[in-house]
Formats: C-alpha cells, sequence, structure tokens
C-alpha cells in the first residue's frame, strides 16, 4: 500500500493544505505514487503528526501520540488516497465521518471513491481484495520508526512483537525482531556445538594421527560452509558494512561457555574482543536497531515511516542510510522526517515535502517548482547540491556559518572596503592603510581564508 | 538596493492610477478584498523595478511579463496563449509602510515587489523610511558599500554616526537580506561570470544585481 496524496481542510495547524505524492509530469513513473518521501521543516510544523496519522487512516490504529491525543483529534477534514495492488491498481480515499452514513465501515473509518484500474468500482470489490488478497497475502504490515526508538535490548526467549495492525516501535523494544531468528540460531549453535564436542573427543581419543584430525576439522569447516548460519547472514548482509566505521562487526563465531545464554546480537571490536550491550554507542544502537528490523521482517510492498532517522548518527553515514534501508525492501514507500541536510540530500526535489509556517501561523507546502509540475521545471535537485547549498536553499540557512563567522566576514568586508579607498586617494602606504591591512590578514586567517578572492573567483 | 523611479510618467497602468487618485481624493479608506487592478498594480511594479527584487535585486520576473505590448488601454492583459502565465514570477507585493498598509492597501507608493523568500524570511521587519528606494534623495551609495572580494554589502564607511551605522547593518541583515547565503552566492557568480565575459570580450546584457555590478565593474 502506499499513499498518494494526503488532503488536509483543516487540523490543527494545517489548514487547506494538499500534499501530492506522485511523481511529476515528464517523470518514467509519473503519477504513480513516491517510492520515498522525506517530510522537512521547522520544529512544529507537523511532520511527525502526519507520520503518525497515516496508521490511524490507513489501519484505524493508534500510536502513542495519537492514542495521548484522542480526545482532541478531529479528524473528519482530512482524507489520505491510498493505492494498492501489485500494479497499485486499486485506490481508495480514506476519511472519518462524525456522522454515519451509508458507506459506513467500522465506526466511522470510510474508504470511499473506490477504484480499480480507474474505474469506479463497489467498496465490497475492494475490500475483498484487500482482506483475502493484499494484507493478508502481498502486502506485509507497516513499519513505524519513531525519532526515539527504544534501546532496551534485554529480550527473553519466547518473546515476540505483539500482533497489531502495524509494528509499531514506538509501543514496543525494537528488540523483540531479533525472536524471529532466536530458534535458528539457537539450533545452529546447538548443532555447531554438537560437532565440536565430538571433534575433542576424536582429538583426545587420536591424538597422534593428524590425518583423522584433520578429517574431521574438514567436515566441520564443510559443515560450516553448506549449514545457514543466521547471524553470519545477517553480519554479511546487513549489519557489518554499517558497522565498519565504528570499528565493530557482528560477532560470528560460537562461544561454547555460553550457549545457554544466545540472548541479543553480539558485536566484537577488531581485536574480535566481545563488547557488552551496555557499552554499545547510541550511534551503534541507531544502525543496529532500525537496520536489522528492515532484514529480517523483509518489509513488501507496504509502508515504513521513518521519524528522524538521522538520530546519532555521524553525518559521513547519513549519506548512504537511505539508500541502504531501501535495500532490504520490495516495492515499499519510506516516509521520512528530517531535520538533517545529508538525509535531505537522499532525495529527488519532487520527493521533499517541506513544510512552512504562513503569515498567520497555517502550514503550507513549500514549491520547488515554476509553473507545471514538470520534472524540467524543478528548480534545484538536492541530490546534486553541495551540504551548504542545502542548507541555505532547502533549509533556509542565512549565513554559510555561525553568528561568530557572519561578524568576521561583516569586519572583512568594512575592512576591505576602508582599504581600497585609502588606495583611491592614494594614501596606501598611511599609518592607517596599513593597519587595515594588518586586521585583513587576521581575519583572513580567523576564516580560514577559503572565502576571499581566490575563493569566490572559482 | 537600486534607486526605484515609480514617477507617475512610469504608470502603465493608468485605470489603476485613476481608480487610486479617485480613493485618494475622496479619502476613501481600502483593504486587499478589492482584487481588480492587482496585474496591474504587479507588472507596473515590475516594470519599474527593471524586474527584479526591490532588496536582493534577484531576477524574479520574465521580460516579457511587463513588455509594453501587455497594456491595452491602461489595462494590463496578456494572451492566455502566451509563453509565460500571469503568475510566472516570484515576486510578492511588499508594502513598505505597515501602518499605511492597513489604511490604503492598494496605495501606489507603498508599493514595491520582493522575492518571495525574502518576503517570508523577514516576517513583519520594516524598513527605515530614509532607504525607501524611490525616494528623491536615496541613492544606495550614499547608504551602502560593497566589498567584491567577500561579496558583502556593509554599512557605508564614510557614515560617522554609530547608531545610523549599526541601523543600516541590521537593515542589511533583517530585512533586505542582502548578504543571505544564498542571495550573496549568486551574486558573487553573477558578476564572476560578467567580470569573466568582459575580459574576453564577448557582449553581456546585465539585467539583475546593478547596484553591485556597478560598484565592482
Amino acid at each position: 500500500m502506499k499513499i498518494s496524496k494526503i488532503e488536509i481542510k483543516d487540523f490543527h495547524q494545517f489548514k487547506d493544505l494538499t500534499i501530492d505524492l506522485t511523481y511529476p509530469k515528464g517523470h518514467a513513473k509519473e503519477g504513480q505514487p513516491l517510492s520515498k518521501v522525506c517530510f522537512i521543516g521547522q520544529s512544529g510544523t507537523g511532520k511527525t503528526s502526519i507520520l503518525e496519522l497515516i496508521p490511524k487512516f490507513l489501519y484505524n490504529y493508534d500510536t502513542q501520540l495519537i492514542e495521548k491525543s484522542n480526545y482532541d483529534l478531529n479528524l473528519e477534514n482530512i482524507e489520505i488516497t491510498v493505492v494498492f495492488g501489485n500494479k497499485n491498481e486499486y485506490e481508495s480515499k480514506i476519511r472519518f465521518n462524525s456522522h454515519k452514513g451509508n458507506r459506513e465501515y467500522l465506526s466511522g473509518w470510510e474508504w470511499g471513491e473506490n477504484k480499480h484500474a480507474n474505474e469506479e468500482v463497489n467498496y465490497e470489490i475492494v475490500a475483498d481484495f484487500l482482506d483475502n488478497k493484499w494484507i493478508n497475502g502481498t502486502s506485509t504490515k507497516p513499519i513505524y520508526f519513531p525519532a526515539n526508538l527504544n534501546f532496551d535490548m534485554e529480550i527473553k526467549m519466547g518473546d515476540s512483537l505483539i500482533d497489531t495492525e502495524i509494528i509499531d516501535f514506538s509501543t514496543q523494544k525494537v528488540a523483540l525482531v531479533w525472536n524471529l531468528i532466536l530458534e535458528k540460531v539457537k539450533k545452529y549453535q546447538e548443532k555447531e556445538l554438537q560437532i565440536r564436542q565430538e571433534l575433542s573427543k576424536i582429538v583426545e581419543q587420536y591424538s597422534d594421527n593428524l590425518d583423522i584430525i584433520r578429517t574431521e576439522l574438514k567436515k566441520l569447516e564443510d559443515w560450516k560452509e553448506r549449514e545457514f548460519n543466521p547471524i553470519k547472514d545477517i553480519a554479511d548482509h546487513c549489519l557489518d558494512e554499517l558497522l565498519l566505521p565504528f570499528k565493530l562487526k557482528v560477532k560470528t563465531e560460537l562461544d561454547i561457555k555460553i550457549k545457554d545464554d544466545i540472548g541479543f546480537i553480539k558485536l566484537v571490536d577488531v581485536a574480535k574482543k566481545e563488547i557488552p550491550d551496555s557499552l554499545w554507542s547510541t550511534g551503534t544502537k541507531q544502525v543496529v536497531l532500525s537496520a536489522m528490523p528492515l532484514y529480517l521482517l523483509k518489509p513488501n510492498h507496504t509502508i515504513i515511516l521513518f521519524d528522524e532517522p538521522e538520530r546519532s548518527l555521524y553525518p559521513d553515514m547519513q549519506r548512504f542510510i537511505v539508500e541502504y534501508y531501501s535495500s532490504f525492501t520490495k516495492k515499499c514507500q519510506f516516509i521520512y522526517a528530517t531535520h538533517s541536510p545529508i538525509i535531505a540530500s537522499n532525495f529527488e526535489p519532487w520527493e521533499i515535502v517541506e513544510l512552512k509556517f504562513n503569515e498567520a501561523g497555517k502550514i503550507y507546502r513549500e514549491l520547488y517548482y515554476d509553473g507545471e509540475n514538470h520534472i524540467n521545471n524543478y528548480k534545484w535537485n538536492p541530490r546534486y547540491m553541495r551540504w551548504d547549498d542545502i542548507l541555505q536553499r532547502i533549509f533556509d540557512m542565512e549565513s554559510d556559518g555561525s553568528p561568530a563567522r557572519k561578524q568576521k566576514l561583516d569586519e572583512l568586508a568594512m575592512n576591505n572596503v576602508k582599504f581600497k579607498k585609502l588606495k583611491q586617494a592614494g594614501k596606501e602606504d598611511s599609518d592607517e592603510a596599513k593597519s587595515i591591512l594588518k586586521n585583513i590578514s587576521h581575519l583572513s586567517k580567523d576564516l580560514s581564508q577559503w572565502d576571499l578572492k581566490n575563493y569566490a573567483k572559482d | 538596493m537600486q534607486k526605484i523611479d515609480k514617477t507617475a510618467d512610469k504608470i502603465l497602468s493608468t485605470k489603476y492610477k485613476s481608480w487610486l487618485d479617485k480613493l485618494i481624493e475622496e479619502n476613501t479608506i481600502h483593504d486587499g478584498r478589492y482584487c481588480y487592478y492587482y496585474d496591474d498594480i504587479v507588472m507596473n511594479l515590475f516594470k519599474c523595478q527593471s524586474g527584479v527584487c526591490t532588496y536582493t535585486e534577484m531576477y524574479i520576473c520574465p521580460t516579457e511579463l511587463y513588455a509594453n505590448g501587455n497594456w491595452t488601454k491602461g489595462r494590463y492583459k496578456i494572451p492566455d496563449n502566451a509563453e509565460y502565465k500571469r503568475i510566472d514570477h516570484l515576486g510578492e507585493l511588499e508594502h513598505l509602510d505597515a501602518e499605511d498598509k492597513k489604511l490604503h492597501y492598494w496605495n501606489w507608493d507603498n508599493l514595491f515587489m520582493i522575492h518571495a523568500k525574502i518576503n517570508s524570511i523577514k516576517s513583519d521587519a520594516v524598513l527605515v523610511p530614509y532607504l525607501k528606494p524611490d525616494l528623491e534623495d536615496y541613492f544606495p551609495e550614499k547608504y551602502f558599500d560593497y566589498d567584491d572580494e567577500t561579496h558583502r554589502f556593509i554599512p557605508n564607511t564614510d557614515i560617522e554616526d554609530p547608531i545610523i551605522t549599526k541601523e543600516i547593518q541590521n537593515m542589511i541583515d533583517k530585512v533586505l537580506y542582502l548578504n543571505h547565503g544564498v542571495v550573496r552566492n549568486e551574486r558573487r557568480d553573477y558578476i564572476n561570470v560578467i567580470r569573466d565575459k568582459r575580459e574576453r570580450g564577448e557582449p553581456y546584457v546585465i539585467d539583475r544585481f546593478f547596484t553591485s555590478i556597478k560598484w565592482t565593474l
């Protein structure tokens, strides 16, 4: 399922806001829902609210935020258009009605204006497809990663994700996904232990016969090569690449002493020394606990909501994390909310929804195109821009550095102008001019010289 | 911020002017709800400003939109099949005097076109009266200097009163946004292109950043 449009007539700070989430004209996927969306905007512009309203409309599911504010919600003025099916051939407009009409579905939760292959159809046709083929067949559950992920990694054997309409990590521990493969891990480790124990006996018994020992060792190696190792699989295909900047790896070797306490995934440093969970950095926790669920849950044809994916991540990692997450999923729609220009640089301009306050304090979407919504009419593309350019053009940052830098630049400009005026008056050798030149030299040094004449002529 | 000539002989939207003159004569209060002459005002302002933002001098309106041929019998009207539509510009109306805006919304003297983004970030900050760009004694050289190394505007270094200097600096930073990162970068790049063309002896047309170009070339 994917969202193609959000219309909010009146809801808190939103007024007459329409957010089109389809590819623009001139794009190969023109009119199709976007595969990834990035909400940006000042705090308070409602990015998280929109993220949390999506499960409410699509699955009538209350996230923590919605549940807490339930009595204040006035959802009648919101409509969300969704498309689904392998070719996005089904479409419905979802709304909540305060009054009960003929097409009522679950206490005012209504799926209206239903279409199949662009033809209007009855709700029953859509519902039949949704219930019998789509939601319980092709499409997996939506996943919500809130900004404050639960980093608690204490889990018990048998604990599992609560069976709700969506996988909501605002209410559940992310580490619970580990139990999806814990049985497999345990079986693998028990088998390995059994082989090693047999090997030990043989080594003891035939300590003077190297050929026999080599043969048995080869058997172990062959088994390891043949047998699917769930931990090595996660290491190779999901986590090790992400952990590289932290100089860490997933521990894939069996530790016989603690075989009954498999617990959560273990990490080792470059010296192969295990790092206790409690000593993992928040960045390490963030990458492990965000990437692993996507890898293990194998999302398919669903929506993944991700609030502030940049949390605790060093800028170099923010560069590729969005593509990395996408690589674990099939035909999904990612909806991010971020404050990071580096995260934003992973998106085409039509994938960015910038929310801003107007003079009346209401929210509008800043459009990045002039005239018609066509790929050729977009003014800039964050994917090809420098970080500082994104900060200034997209995030509206006024200056290219701190207020202190701005002040130094003003001082430098003033000294440059004063010196030129003295030079024009033939006073470049005066004491005043020399003093100004000295100031210029100091200021230039303070400003790392990059913004001076040579740079300006680049 | 260039000097802008909005005197009567620059007004092509004469129907609007007659309407306004009558309002002034009858001392009638008017607000923004009556938008009959909106395009007449906007396009005539662009004509007076040469299609650039009053404050930053960024290019915000194609010349085709305010060409003389778009006025007939004192009214602005462009054909439906014209290449540029009436909304194909990046400007917004700026009322310099907020008090006058409340009483005389469509007062020609109080109106200028500025870049929509600048209008958004400046919010309700107002320009000091002596910097009104159509005043007879307003000249950018009187109040500003331009450093072509950092490409920043600063208060004229010859101004001796530190209060005035501080006030102009505040206007540069908080109203005009002359040194806003994007504005500064675009200005720097534009000046460098013009400089290069001059050095190579190639033809060039200056259609924006008039003030800084005048000081740097």
